[in-house]
């Protein structure tokens, strides 16, 4: 007669367990592709072409190193749930993803290169007893991949260039669960790691001195990630909790970026880039409970339906004196969440990012580059939701605000 | 140079567009709802432990917050002062000890009664309370003019005294409601004329003779006095019928446990008869077949759990429990509930009898309630229709409401708190929603019903560091000493 108070609870903290939503995506790899708005992939004039433009590599002379990081604060807020409008932050956070790359030229037609970025990651924070606590309170996702590649020139003006791509990553989500029809909450904490393996591509080729044209493919990974649910309760439901080893095979988008940068003058470039972001095969999330039997409840799954998206990246750059160039650029990013999908795990939507930046040589082999970037989410008012943030239909109907504040510096070193 | 000046002028565009824009939405609060030809400026809720907000043999603040009254008021946006007591409430709410697990399952529930008692909150506020339920109350109370501490002392029940407080509000339940000069009032009324008879499986009541329910022709002119009273008030009411106890779990939970128990030994011949006391007598002249007690012919209350698991064994439990000397005849040699000389206590039993007694008062209370309604132009809200459509859908797995399904079974149902009797916090909105329904229909309003699923689980669990009962028994105790409506 009570069984189907274990089937709530069992449901209630399977339910939209995990979430890995296009706002994870970091795109920001290198100091001076991102002061350009990141439209980079037709420059890819330093060592960061191991990610941006593998084709490029075997541009850059000699060996080089380039090393840096992004300090990204983001900010978010919602208000809600309708017909409620009590505001909500995301807690104080900052994130540091790291970039690191090396190049190394073989001959005139070859080179290889090595790098470590973070493409995926980010995560939010939001106090653990706010309304939508059974949705989110603690998620971060990390993710490290190391890509070798080598490049090699088949013209004078086109070049190519692949690698592979070994990643790792590691998530942690930690939520509240109802335990109906108490008025307890249970602690859920889902933590896993693993690692995948994907590839690169990029050609890039300059028919005219002025102009060239850079084409990069970033493929799938899938990840399998492997962990354990650890869920905290009230000593009553012990033995009625799922707990233990879970499994969720999640794979990132592929990336297809068209780009092209034009010598408008002598001192100026200008570059823009078309980024295809190939979110629609996140189509759902699929968590299973090793140790759990009963197989009804064993695989948790939520769907997402991505839709496929795209980038828009413009940047210009001023050569004001020798060891000076000033930046800036400008980006589109049209986010893959439908309006039924939206949550606070990462709230995403549209945006409008501004770009400023310089590169300063500070010796002949050392350059500095540094920018900053100014995302602006727009206003995303929630009218329709799939997301229930309690029991039953209860959608979490809302407004989400959103904006982000990002640094990049990175050091260049050139050897003679 | 000009570039230089147009990167100048675009970082401080840039700076001044980051600047300018946090949170950009411009949401307002919602507007109050239309409450058409309804006036709730002051808006007064009469009746018993359902109004009050009571739950799981307590009231709390927790509890109270969610009574019907209060989330009306809540969806209109209006004051609603209530009598709160602060956690675990008096006397100290029951609560969960353990779930009873077998095979990954919970197949039943150890409750235990919280002993830290609350405290009342708002004694010193200096008005008749908009919510004057008060627990125990009968129909007769609205209009009673005891003395309210006398009362308490007389009938063992604190709350009219820490409700209705000093007679210069009001002599009566009544009184206090009138002197508020209330604009808008519900009434929710005799249940307790009869659940006082039907909790104690037929052996109390609140008829003159202290062993019936309430009598039909008292509780006519009763009620008839009282609607005129409210209609005097010009006050738009809405009143509520009375359910009856097929959809309690009070009454419905024990019985097929034990007759489904008691199965096997009906089936192999073992036993003949479940034996019962029908009325006092000390050899039982109450039989009963398994399949009674499974389809509820015979129902076995709540208070009997404590008890069921002593089916068989020679026993006087019940006796030592309640402070009873066995008396002569009874002997608690004898198997417990399968002998006539030692049966099933009439305290913890419903027959058939009893049963139809019930039936036939509360449909002519119901008669009287929607009588009085019509004839003073109040809304009804049929609360038995409702509580019956609940029991009628768990032939196809329960009642939805806004996504979550409810039964009227004991704690899995979702609908009544630990006591079996009164509702948790999403049954009291589905109450609500209930008043509203009719409220829009009758005045043509529209208040926005509750969504049940955003109103939180309320039922709670026992806490390490509280004191609670230590005369339960450690296995299944549900007895609810000193049982309250």
């Amino acid at each position: 007669m009570l069984n189907s108070i274990r089937f709530f609870i069992l449901i209630t903290i399977l339910s939209s367990s995990l979430a890995f939503a296009g706002g994870f995506q970091i795109n920001e790899h290198g100091a001076r592709g991102m002061a350009l708005g990141g439209a980079f992939t037709a420059i890819a004039s330093d060592a960061s072409a191991v990610y941006f433009n593998p084709g490029a590599v075997v541009n850059l002379k000699s060996t080089q190193i380039m090393a840096g990081a992004t300090y990204i604060q983001p900010h978010a807020s919602f208000r809600g749930p309708k017909p409620e409008i009590t505001e909500y932050k995301l807690e104080e956070q900052f994130f540091n993803p790291i970039n690191f790359y090396v190049t190394h030229s073989i001959s005139k037609d070859l080179a290889v290169g090595f790098g470590i970025n973070n493409p995926y990651g980010l995560g939010t924070k939001w106090d653990d007893g706010w309304v939508g606590r059974f949705l989110a309170v603690d998620t971060e996702i990390r993710t490290f991949f190391f890509r070798p590649v080598i490049s090699y020139r088949i013209t004078e003006n086109l070049s190519i260039g692949a690698g592979l791509n070994y990643a790792y990553g590691d998530v942690k989500i930690q939520r509240k669960s109802q335990l109906p029809p108490t008025s307890s909450e249970a602690d859920v904490k889902l933590e896993g790691d693993g690692t995948g393996i994907g590839y690169s591509a990029g050609v890039l080729f300059q028919p005219t001195k002025c102009l060239s044209l850079g084409l990069t493919y970033h493929s799938k990974v899938k990840f399998e990630f492997e962990g354990d649910a650890i869920v905290e309760a009230p000593a009553q439901f012990n033995g009625l909790l799922p707990a233990g080893a879970i499994s969720a095979p999640l794979e990132t988008p592929q990336n297809l970026t068209f780009g092209l940068a034009y010598q408008v003058m002598d001192k100026l470039l200008v570059s823009a880039d078309y980024q295809y972001v190939g979110w629609s095969s996140y189509d759902k999330l699929s968590v299973t409970f090793e140790d759990v039997t009963n197989p009804d409840m064993r695989v948790s799954s939520s769907d997402r339906n991505y839709e496929d998206t795209y980038i828009l990246r413009f940047g210009a750059e001023y050569n004001l004196l020798d060891n000076l160039d000033l930046r800036c650029g400008f980006l589109y990013d049209n986010n893959p969440v439908l309006e039924e999908y939206a949550e606070p795990t990462l709230p995403d939507a549209d945006r409008l990012g501004f770009n400023l930046g310089f590169g300063y040589d500070l010796t002949s082999n050392l350059s500095l580059d540094v920018a900053y970037l100014y995302l602006r989410f727009n206003e995303r008012d929630i009218t329709k939701s799939n997301i229930n943030y309690m029991e039953g239909n209860s959608p979490f109907l809302g407004v989400y605000n959103s904006y982000a504040h990002l640094i990049g510096v990175d050091f260049s070193y050139k050897f003679n | 140079m000009k570039f230089n000046k147009l990167f100048v002028l675009a970082a401080v565009l840039a700076l001044l567009f980051v600047a300018g824009c946090e949170d950009r939405s411009d949401l307002t609060a919602p507007e109050a709802p239309n409450t058409g030809t309804a006036d709730f400026t002051t808006f007064v809720s009469l009746g018993n432990s359902l109004t009050a907000g009571f739950a799981d043999n307590a009231l709390y603040k927790s509890g109270q917050e969610y009574s019907y009254g209060s989330q009306i008021a809540a969806q209109v946006g209006v004051s609603y002062v209530q009598p709160l007591i602060s956690d675990p409430g008096i006397p100290g709410r029951l609560e969960i000890q353990q779930f009873v697990i077998s095979g990954g399952s919970i197949v039943s529930v150890v409750t235990a009664a919280n002993t830290e008692m609350g405290t009342p909150l708002n004694l010193t506020y200096a008005a008749p309370y908009n919510n004057i339920g008060v627990p125990g109350s009968i129909l007769y109370d609205l209009v009673d003019e005891t003395d309210f501490a006398t009362k308490s002392t007389q009938r063992g029940n604190p709350y009219f005294n820490l409700i209705l407080r000093d007679a210069q509000f009001g002599a009566s339940m009544l009184k206090q409601a009138i002197n508020l000069n209330p604009t808008f009032v519900t009434l929710w009324i005799g249940n307790n004329d009869v659940l006082g008879y039907a909790t104690s499986g037929g052996t109390r009541g609140t008829d003159a003779t202290g062993t019936l329910p309430t009598d039909p022709a008292v509780f006519n002119a009763l009620y008839t006095q009282v609607g005129a009273a409210l209609a005097g008030t010009g006050a738009k009411v809405v009143v509520a019928n009375i359910p009856n106890i097929n959809a309690i779990p009070f009454f419905n939970t024990v019985g097929p446990v034990v007759g489904v128990t008691l199965k096997p030994l009906f089936d192999a011949g073992t036993i003949a008869d479940f034996y019962y006391q029908k009325n006092g007598e000390t050899f039982a002249s109450g039989t009963a077949k398994y399949i009674d007690l499974v389809t509820g012919a015979v129902k076995i209350t709540l208070v009997g759990s404590t008890y069921a698991s002593l089916i068989g064994q020679p026993t006087g439990q019940f006796y030592t429990d309640n402070g009873i000397t066995p008396p002569a005849g009874i002997d608690i040699t004898k198997p417990f509930g399968l002998h006539p000389q030692n049966p099933w206590p009439d305290a913890l039993i419903l027959d058939a009898d009893e049963q139809a007694l019930i039936a036939s008062r509360v449909s002519s209370f119901n008669a009287t309630i929607s009588a009085v309604a019509s004839a003073n132009g109040f809304g009804l809200v049929d609360i038995n229709g409702v509580f019956d459509a609940i029991k009628s859908a768990e032939a196809t797995g329960g009642m939805m409401y806004n996504g979550v399904t409810f039964t009227t079974g004991f704690l899995s149902g979702g609908l009544f708190s630990l006591d079996g009797v009164h509702p948790t916090a999403q049954g009291q909105a589905i109450v609500a929603n209930e008043f509203i329904k009719i409220i829009n229909a009758k005045f043509s309003a529209s208040i926005p019903e509750i969504n049940v699923a955003t109103i939180p689980g309320s039922i709670n669990l026992k806490k390490a560091g509280d004191k609670y009962d230590t005369y339960l028994p450690v296995y299944e105790n549900m007895l609810l000493k000193d049982f309250i409506f």
